[in-house]
């Protein structure tokens, strides 16, 4: 079994590198091509030479430092880095062969890496375990991102109460998907509201999205024929009365003690049990359980890379369709647009309201992957602002870009953790004890996050990569795509508003 | 020509807020005592809306980080205030035994200093940041400032901890003032007295009709300088070379250039009014509430924010009559009026009208129209 689940994480590791890299069919063949015979390969050795003299030394050598805590998160961390090179070569390179060897090398540095697992018996659920879910959760940032990016990038719209969107969604998907039998006895109060729904997680998602998507036609209806100003101030709002309801609505919500064990999607179909369990079918098909329950993960980072795909794909479609090239219209002079005829409340309104959908999509995703949600999940620094910074960062309106700034700036936020760690719990000082992680810490990193993001604002507007120019599906991309972006099209928020 | 529609609107509203207040007066149980209240709490949002309104007339973005500003500087009170607590006794040998004084003085000292602080840091950020950015789209000016925000409230947490801190001032007994017909001799009394007539009252029945509102010394300390602050400011804005300036400026800021007004000098006297008011806000919020936290200005900012749009984003005046407006409205519709609504739902309240007037009146109520779209 072990085989098929690194396939599966292999394949799954593939898939971003994959539909970042190219758009031709073949490539992409080629590329699941490379994915078998290489670990084909691997696992014929793997099974073959179980106990081989290779392995054993390999194991020695690594367990004289195995000892060592932290080896493997710093062995991820260094992959990350690694990898995230190479993503950023393959995106932002244009030449084919470098984007090609940079492709190829991270595939086989993932291979080594895999190898150096599978051959030396560190367990990989070890050495996975902080990857997967430093990846599943990057992940859901960059969806969040992406939902961001067709209201800031595509259309211009300001919205700085992304945690709202991402809170409702978290909110309405485990209301209705957790199992009342779950929770503690006495929780949840009387009253209408008073039940967990216990339905499918599917159905979380889809209201998820669907209540998201409500909230923004409600802020979008006051605010979107106004300044964007009156959008910035009644997003903060909303979230912050969203946190206020979650708080305080205890028969709804469980109020600050959170909502806990929040049911995984297909948990119970996947998971072998500890104990007996009725045999989980699907259309009358018994679904063999087979992972165990530390590789769980794993089918939920598959699931995290799918929405990404998705959305990615339909944002892509979108910016190239004539809804999308209206929306940047509306973005470079709304007036503009107006005068042409356009809709902009229209135009703006959807925009506003797709992007809180997707944003309610990563905020079910997020409460079934932390399996708890409380009123902390409104919180404006690490959702709002970490987002925006990652959009910025990435590059407003390349929904590449995005992705890049989602996964980079996660792994600078979480991998700064490990600082935490080395740096003295309490430092005493001259005018007295300063606690150091709780109030030196966090405030720092924020205020580091800070300086990054205004630094890029003063001198790098674009980002890091920079919007595309895309017209048209019609059109081939390569065509239009200079080797940089000029810098007339650097200044994605120019809407010029007076 | 749309003046007609557009008035009847306005109109309107100026009769809810007045039946509101009828309403509030005359049918809400302990109405008057929450209207009071509305008003204290009001005059505070005022000193801290007036910043936010300036920043937006005339550099023509919605400042976010105005209410860390405000926090900022009610930290910064906060240091001066512990500090003097103990150093004016040392200074003074006098003041030794009047324990009060001490602490008042202590706390006019650290409005000055908080005030000092804020402009400092509202005037450094000016220089570092907005300067370089005055000629990008607003919103590029939005973000800025939403990130100054949580870095001010980052650096807030650093220095002073994350925890409550409270100023050095001891709790107050509040003075009642009843009014009515108390002695039930059918003639009209007024009457006010400390703590123990209270208690004294109690222990009678109240009389039928009675009207009575405590004040401590600190809420009427807080209504009457913030009041006074908002009316200095009138004066300074109406009959100043710079206050005219300003005027001048937010109406057309290229015209006022060609008129040889020093945009930039006018800026910064806008950044130092607008913090040093809501550093003293920051200090009338700590005072009233008893605690500070990092947070507080986050949480005040919604607020603020309600007050600017209610009465107009970009008019001083405005920003006051909308202070006023939601002060009140937060005070009397949770808890007494309504008793289903949480407390916790105050800024909810503000949330929804500001939301309301957006939908009926854009432009609030003394703002001028720039309806788009």
């Amino acid at each position: 079994m072990d085989a098929a689940i690194l396939w599966a994480f292999t394949l799954s590791l593939a898939l971003p590198g994959i539909f970042l890299a190219v758009r031709k069919a073949w490539v992409i063949l080629a590329g699941i091509a490379f994915l078998i015979a290489g670990w084909g390969g691997l696992i014929a050795i793997y099974v073959v030479q179980n106990g081989v003299s290779l392995r054993e030394f390999l194991r020695q050598a690594l367990s004289v430092i195995e000892g060592f805590a932290y080896l493997p998160q710093i062995y991820s961390l260094l992959l990350m880095v690694v990898s995230l090179a190479g993503l950023w070569v393959l995106l932002t390179r244009t030449n084919r062969r470098t984007r090609w060897g940079a492709f190829v090398g991270t595939l086989l540095l993932w291979s080594f890496y895999l190898a150096a697992a599978a051959f030396t018996g560190v367990p990989p659920d070890r050495m996975f375990s902080f990857l997967s879910a430093f990846l599943i959760i990057a992940g859901i940032y960059a969806v969040l991102t992406l939902g961001l990016n067709i209201q800031w990038g595509y259309t211009g719209l300001f919205n700085i109460g992304v945690a709202g969107f991402f809170g409702v969604g978290a909110y309405v998907s485990t209301i209705l998907v957790q199992d009342p039998a779950k929770m503690a006895v006495g929780a949840g109060l009387e009253g209408f509201f008073a039940t967990y729904f216990n339905q499918p997680f599917l159905v979380g998602f889809v209201a998820a999205m669907a209540a998201s998507g409500l909230t923004a036609l409600v802020v979008g209806f006051a605010t979107l024929r106004l300044r964007a100003d009156y959008l910035a101030i009644a997003t903060i709002g909303i979230a912050e009365i969203l946190r206020l309801i979650a708080a305080n609505e205890q028969e709804l919500t469980e109020g600050n003690r959170g909502i806990p064990n929040i049911p995984q999607p297909l948990h119970e179909c996947l998971v072998i049990p500890v104990r007996e369990a009725p045999p989980c079918t699907l259309l009358g098909i018994e679904i063999p359980r087979f992972l165990e329950p530390a590789q769980y993960n794993w089918f939920y980072l598959v699931l995290v890379l799918g929405v990404i795909f998705l959305a990615f794909l339909a944002l892509e479609r979108i910016a190239r369709s004539p809804w999308g090239r209206s929306l940047r219209a509306i973005r470079e002079d709304e007036d503009a647009a107006l005068a042409l005829g356009k809709n902009t409340f229209r135009f703006k309104m959807q925009a506003f309201v797709v992007g809180a959908v997707i944003m309610g999509a990563a905020g079910s995703l997020w409460a079934h992957f932390v399996k708890f949600v409380d009123p902390q999940i409104f919180d404006a620094i690490s959702r709002t602002f970490l987002v925006w910074v990652m959009l910025i960062v990435g590059g407003t309106g390349n929904n590449r870009g995005v992705i890049l700034g989602a996964f980079i700036m996660w792994g600078i936020w979480s991998g700064t953790n490990f600082l935490n760690d080395v740096l003295p719990p309490t430092l005493e000082t001259p005018i007295g004890r300063i606690d150091v992680a709780a109030q030196l810490f966090g405030p720092i990193r924020i205020m580091a996050i800070v300086i990054i993001l205004e630094l890029i604002l003063l001198f790098r507007p674009r980002g890091l990569l920079g919007e595309e120019r895309v017209t048209s599906t019609m059109i081939e991309p390569k065509e239009l795509r200079p080797a940089s972006a000029p810098e007339s099209h650097s200044h994605p928020p120019a809407s010029k508003e007076d | 020509m749309r003046s007609q529609r557009v008035d009847i609107v306005k109109w309107a509203i100026w009769g809810v807020i007045v039946l509101g207040l009828i309403w509030g007066l005359f049918f809400v149980k302990n109405g008057p005592q929450f209207i009071v209240n509305g008003i204290r709490f009001g005059s505070i949002l005022m000193l801290g809306a007036i910043g936010l309104t300036l920043t937006y007339r005339i550099l023509n973005f919605a400042n976010f980080s105005h209410g860390d500003i405000l926090i900022f500087g009610a930290y910064v009170a906060l240091t001066v205030d512990w500090w003097l607590v103990g150093q004016l006794p040392e200074w003074f040998p006098q003041l030794a035994e009047a324990d009060m004084a001490v602490r008042w003085l202590a706390i006019v000292g650290a409005m000055v200093g908080g005030a000092i602080g804020a402009i400092g840091i509202a005037l450094l950020i000016d220089k570092l940041i907005y300067s370089r950015l005055r000629r990008s789209a607003a919103v590029v000016l939005v973000i800025a400032s939403f990130g100054m925000a949580l870095f001010l409230r980052a650096l807030v947490q650093a220095i002073w901890g994350v925890g409550n801190q409270a100023y050095a001032m001891r709790t107050q007994l509040p003075t009642f003032y009843a009014f009515g017909d108390l002695d039930g001799d059918g003639r009209f009394d007024v009457f006010a007295g400390a703590l123990r007539d209270l208690i004294a009252l109690a222990g009678t029945p109240r009389p039928e009709g009675a009207v009575v509102i405590t004040m401590t010394p600190v809420q009427w300390v807080t209504l009457i300088v913030s009041l006074a602050l908002v009316t200095l400011l009138h004066l300074f804005l109406k009959y100043t070379k710079t206050g005219k300036a300003m005027r001048a400026l937010a109406d057309n800021m290229d015209l006022a250039r060609v008129t040889g007004i020093n945009a930039e000098r006018i800026i910064r006297w806008a950044w130092a009014i607008g913090a040093g008011l809501a550093a003293i806000a920051g200090v009338f919020i700590g005072l009233n509430w008893g605690i500070i936290t990092p947070n507080t200005g986050a949480l005040v900012l919604l607020s603020l924010f309600a007050a600017v749009i209610l009465g107009g984003i970009g008019s001083p005046y405005g920003a006051m009559l909308g202070a006023l407006v939601i002060g009140v409205a937060q005070n009397l519709l949770v808890a007494p009026a309504i008793p289903q609504i949480n407390s916790q739902y105050k800024p909810a309240i503000a949330f929804a009208m500001m939301i309301l007037m957006l939908l009926v009146r854009p432009q609030g109520l003394l703002g001028e129209a720039e309806r788009k779209g």
